[in-house]
């Protein structure tokens, strides 16, 4: 009788546990969706004034990943003083797991931002595109190592898979010839890569002992106050970030920065709910939600490739979530 | 009186101050602490216990079906969560 009782409440927790997992799939799906939206946006506040005065290659796009991040900030913390938790970014950045955010927020936000930039302008948007798509590759194998997270056969082929769709969605033939500076693109686009897959599992380390919104909120507080102190004024941004404020495209970013923001908030959540490899696998049908709102909301037009890597993403999608109960438990026993 | 921890670390603490706990108690010491705040409450203390469950640092103690047939359970701390707190700030112990 004790028995079947004991059966019957494990049953019952187990069948909870999978509930927990399956709304943290549901996160890191989401995360996706609202950052491929969140790059539509931005690009078209990219395409307004102050951005398209003729700044140097680099001052544009960082004054408004700037906006961006800051903007982010803004809202996530209206979003913590509102669920209570806004003290907490005190009393985290008091302890070390706390600064091991702040540090995650640095690898993913100025450096990986301004090494995809670069690489951009030094060897081609192709290049870059498909170097950095390997993030989430380069998140599962340090997540393994240093968080020990289980990652089955399945997954990391759903892993490929996802990499694999979103490159063939953002791939263009890349130019003829090459730049001098080309070779150094390519290792500033690993930089990038590295530094995404860097701040999943800084910040999920952190997050082990620290509040998930909270984190997040600290991640884009940290990335706004280093690009406004130490990028800006070095790429010659700081006037087109102050123009920004007289200008509609400010409304655009504010836009931008609260989908971006939830985003973010998703990406976070799904880190210490489904760990880092699922949620970078998932977080990347971006490339694909990109696509169809750009789609929707500009003039970009369906193309072969675009139906042919968004079957490749549902593939990989379909096998990294394939089995919720492998997340009941996120990592090995040492 | 200590600053005071982030309430995550703060249960992962109580967790080690005692063999197990119910998600009931840690409330009720959690409300010691951070009792005006809205993050106080149910539903977000069992969001933090099922992430720390799910990457190791607690563990089940006990787990049973009260006479309506609800779920009750509770958790004690494992090693990989003792070992978590190396990052509790000097002097924290001595304080509280």
């Amino acid at each position: 009788m004790e028995a079947t009782a004991l059966a019957g409440a494990r049953q019952i927790q187990t069948e909870h546990e999978v509930s927990h997992a399956k709304k943290g799939l549901l996160w890191a799906l989401t995360s996706g969706m609202l950052w491929g939206l969140d790059g539509v946006i931005l690009g078209i506040a990219l395409t307004m004034a102050p951005f398209t005065g003729g700044a140097s290659l680099y001052a544009a796009p960082l004054a408004g990943a700037a906006m961006h991040d800051g903007f982010a900030g803004f809202w996530l913390f209206l979003c913590n003083l509102f669920t209570g938790k806004w003290k907490e970014y005190g009393r985290s950045l008091r302890t070390k797991p706390g600064l091991i955010v702040c540090l995650g927020a640095l690898f993913g936000g100025p450096i990986a931002m301004s090494g995809y930039l670069m690489s951009i302008n030094m060897a081609g948007a192709s290049y870059a595109m498909v170097i950095t798509a390997m993030y989430p590759a380069v998140g599962a194998i340090m997540a393994v190592f240093i968080l020990k997270e289980r990652i089955t056969p399945r997954v990391w082929l759903g892993i490929a898979a996802c990499i694999l769709g979103a490159i063939i969605v953002g791939y263009t033939p890349p130019a003829e010839g090459s730049s001098p500076i080309f070779y150094a693109g390519l290792a500033l686009a690993l930089i990038a890569a590295f530094g995404w897959g860097m701040e999943g599992v800084l910040s999920t380390y952190g997050m082990d002992l620290v509040d998930s919104d909270v984190a997040i909120g600290i991640r884009e507080a940290t990335s706004f106050v280093v690009y406004f102190v130490g990028v800006l004024p070095l790429v010659g941004g700081m006037v087109i970030f102050w123009d920004t404020f007289r200008e509609h495209s400010l409304w655009m970013l504010a836009l931008a920065g609260l989908l971006g923001g939830i985003s973010y908030l998703a990406w976070y959540r799904a880190f210490s709910m489904t760990g880092v490899g699922r949620t970078m696998a998932l977080n990347i049908t971006y490339a694909l939600w990109g696509v169809f709102f750009g789609w929707l909301l500009t003039d970009l037009e369906i193309t072969l490739n675009l139906i042919g890597g968004a079957a490749v993403i549902t593939l990989g999608t379909i096998l990294v979530t394939a089995n919720p109960k492998e997340l009941i438990n996120l990592r090995s026993k040492e | 009186m200590a600053a005071k921890l982030p309430m995550k670390f703060r249960i992962l603490h109580l967790m080690s101050k005692n063999e197990s706990l119910s998600e009931q108690q840690i409330l009720e010491e959690l409300r010691k602490d951070y009792g005006s705040e809205r993050q106080c409450r149910h539903s977000v203390i069992e969001f933090h216990l099922q992430n720390m469950r799910a990457v190791g640092m607690i563990q089940y103690a006990e787990l049973s079906l009260d006479e309506n047939g609800k779920l009750k359970k509770k958790y004690k701390i494992t090693d990989f969560g003792t070992s978590r707190l190396k990052y509790l700030p000097r002097g924290f112990e001595k304080k509280v």
